[in-house]
């Protein structure tokens, strides 16, 4: 192992490499929580008794969002190529990769947000119903609040596994941390820049963890 | 004595349930009537069906077979804004309180008030003045957790009078709360019923508090009314073999605590 070259290609890879994780993950969190959680409202009101049930949009719901939740994500990234490919071009690239770690991130929180949903108290929900309050108002006054720390929880979740998903994305050549460690971990043989990376990897979740921990925590009264 | 028009009206009441393969009759062909002004109770063992039945009256749960009829009109299908309009006019209270632990005392009325279209800046003003009823003025911005189960009680009481309503359910109300702190809500409710005309309809398993309050009281098992009419009457002179259980086990529990309640407990009936 050669210290002087590690260092070398940590400098002059690490920071690109970390910019475009950075970009992959934010992108697909944001885009998986906010798609997430409106289909996870979605099946959220069409299965509950007093909302707007509704077995067969629930159904279909559920069955497009366990049919991507089944597929493995490097299956779910092969088959998302061309389709990647057709809507920017290059899908090698970090928006590529950005692309397909959204898709995967939007039914893997869906399933989440909806389990924080059903966990509130179902009196809870029966005292909001009872004052007259429309669908909305309980659904941003009453559940939302009270779900917010396991909501939480499921954010940094999906953070960390969709941290996991970028470094496969990287596999393919789309860049950031995965790719990095593949092209000169794998490829050139440098043991130092693979543990250096796996090192990152794992303080990088300790420290997601541990702040996704304290605002939860926060926001519990 | 002339009889003043039923507030609620329970027509032929029927609740099925389906769980899985069976069907569960929770309330059978129960008709009754709740007289505007009166506290009204329903007593009986646990699995009556005392919570589903009531649970009709706000459409809570939807009678499968019967009519609901609140105030002269039948409300039975009601939907949308309109089941929301008559929602806010039924006011709710329950054993486990039900509060938004994540807002605080003063946000867990604001949520009744928001319901009902009450402008934000009219709202503080209304807050102020349902704590001050239930005697909580100092607790606004307090959390549920920091709260003892009276208050708690408390705050939902505020939460369900906040719009002015005729009628008040309460589902256990007290069953979560020791003697004492029983007492405070009974009295309370009390108050709210003579002072502000609200017609209270109170489930309870609990005959002490049965006798307490109540004005009329229906007794309930598996799903029908079987004996009802005034609290004294029925209680003195029981018919019927549930309405004696009850009263068994409220003396066997009144002999074992017999030095908390005074004599006075014949006072309310
Ligand atoms: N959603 C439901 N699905 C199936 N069965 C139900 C449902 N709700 C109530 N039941 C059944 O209906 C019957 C009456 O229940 P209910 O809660 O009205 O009784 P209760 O008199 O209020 O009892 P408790 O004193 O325990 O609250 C019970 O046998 C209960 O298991
Ligand atoms: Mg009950």
């Amino acid at each position: 192992m050669n210290w002087q070259s590690t260092l070398e290609i940590l400098q002059d890879n690490l920071g690109k490499a970390l910019a475009d994780t950075f970009f992959m993950v934010s992108i697909a969190t944001v885009v998986g929580v906010v798609f997430g959680t409106l289909l996870a409202i979605a099946l959220f009101l069409t299965q509950h008794h007093l909302f707007s049930p509704n077995a067969a949009v629930n159904n279909v719901v559920g069955f497009v969002v366990n049919a991507i939740r089944s597929m493995p994500f490097l299956i779910l990234l092969v088959v998302l190529i061309p389709l990647i490919q057709l809507i920017i071009g290059d899908p090698y690239t970090p928006l590529g990769g950005a692309i397909a770690l959204s898709i995967a991130a939007i039914p893997f929180f869906a399933r989440i947000a909806e389990n924080s949903f059903t966990e509130v108290d179902s009196g809870l929900i029966e005292a909001a119903i009872a004052t007259g309050a429309p669908t909305r108002q309980i659904l941003c006054d009453a559940i939302f609040p009270q779900a917010l720390p396991s909501f939480i929880r499921g954010i940094v979740l999906t953070v960390i596994s969709l941290l996991g998903y970028s470094a496969m994305v990287g596999t393919i050549g789309a860049g950031g941390i995965g790719d990095m460690a593949i092209q000169f971990g794998y490829n050139r043989y440098e043991t130092g820049v693979l543990i250096a990376i796996v090192v990152l990897l794992v303080v990088l979740v300790q420290v997601i963890q541990w702040v996704g921990d304290l605002i939860a925590r926060a926001v519990i009264h | 004595m002339e009889q003043p028009a039923p507030i609620i009206e329970l027509r032929d009441i029927c609740v099925r349930f389906q769980d899985g393969k069976r069907t569960v009759d929770a309330v059978k062909h129960v008709s009754l009537n709740v007289r505007k002004g009166e506290i009204f109770g329903i007593v009986g063992f646990s699995g009556a069906g005392k919570s589903t039945l009531v649970r009709t009256i706000n459409l809570l749960e939807r009678p499968s077979e019967g009519r609901v009829i609140i105030s002269g009109r039948d409300v039975t299908d009601l939907r949308g804004k309109q089941l929301r309009e008559l929602r806010r006019d039924i006011g709710m209270i329950f054993q486990g309180f039900n509060l938004i632990g994540n807002a605080t005392v003063a946000r867990n009325i604001a949520f009744a008030l928001k319901a009902a279209g009450v402008p934000k800046q009219a709202r503080e003003p209304r807050i102020r003045e349902l704590l001050a009823l239930v005697g909580l003025e100092d607790k606004a911005d307090v959390y549920p957790s920091q709260l003892s189960g009276g208050q708690k009680q408390r705050v939902s009481i505020a939460r369900a009078l906040a719009n002015n309503p005729q009628i008040l359910l309460c589902d256990e109300a007290t069953s979560a709360l020791d003697l004492e702190t029983t007492e405070g809500i009974l009295s309370l409710l009390r108050r709210v019923n003579r002072e502000l005309g609200v017609t209270v309809v109170f489930i309870t398993h609990q005959l002490e508090v049965a006798q307490r309050i109540f004005d009329r009281v229906a007794v309930m098992e598996s799903g029908r009314i079987v004996e009802h009419g005034p609290t004294f009457d029925v209680f003195r002179n029981p018919q019927e073999t549930v309405t004696r259980g009850l009263i068994e086990q409220f003396l066997l529990s009144y002999r074992n605590v017999g030095a908390l309640l005074s004599e006075e407990t014949g006072e309310a009936a």
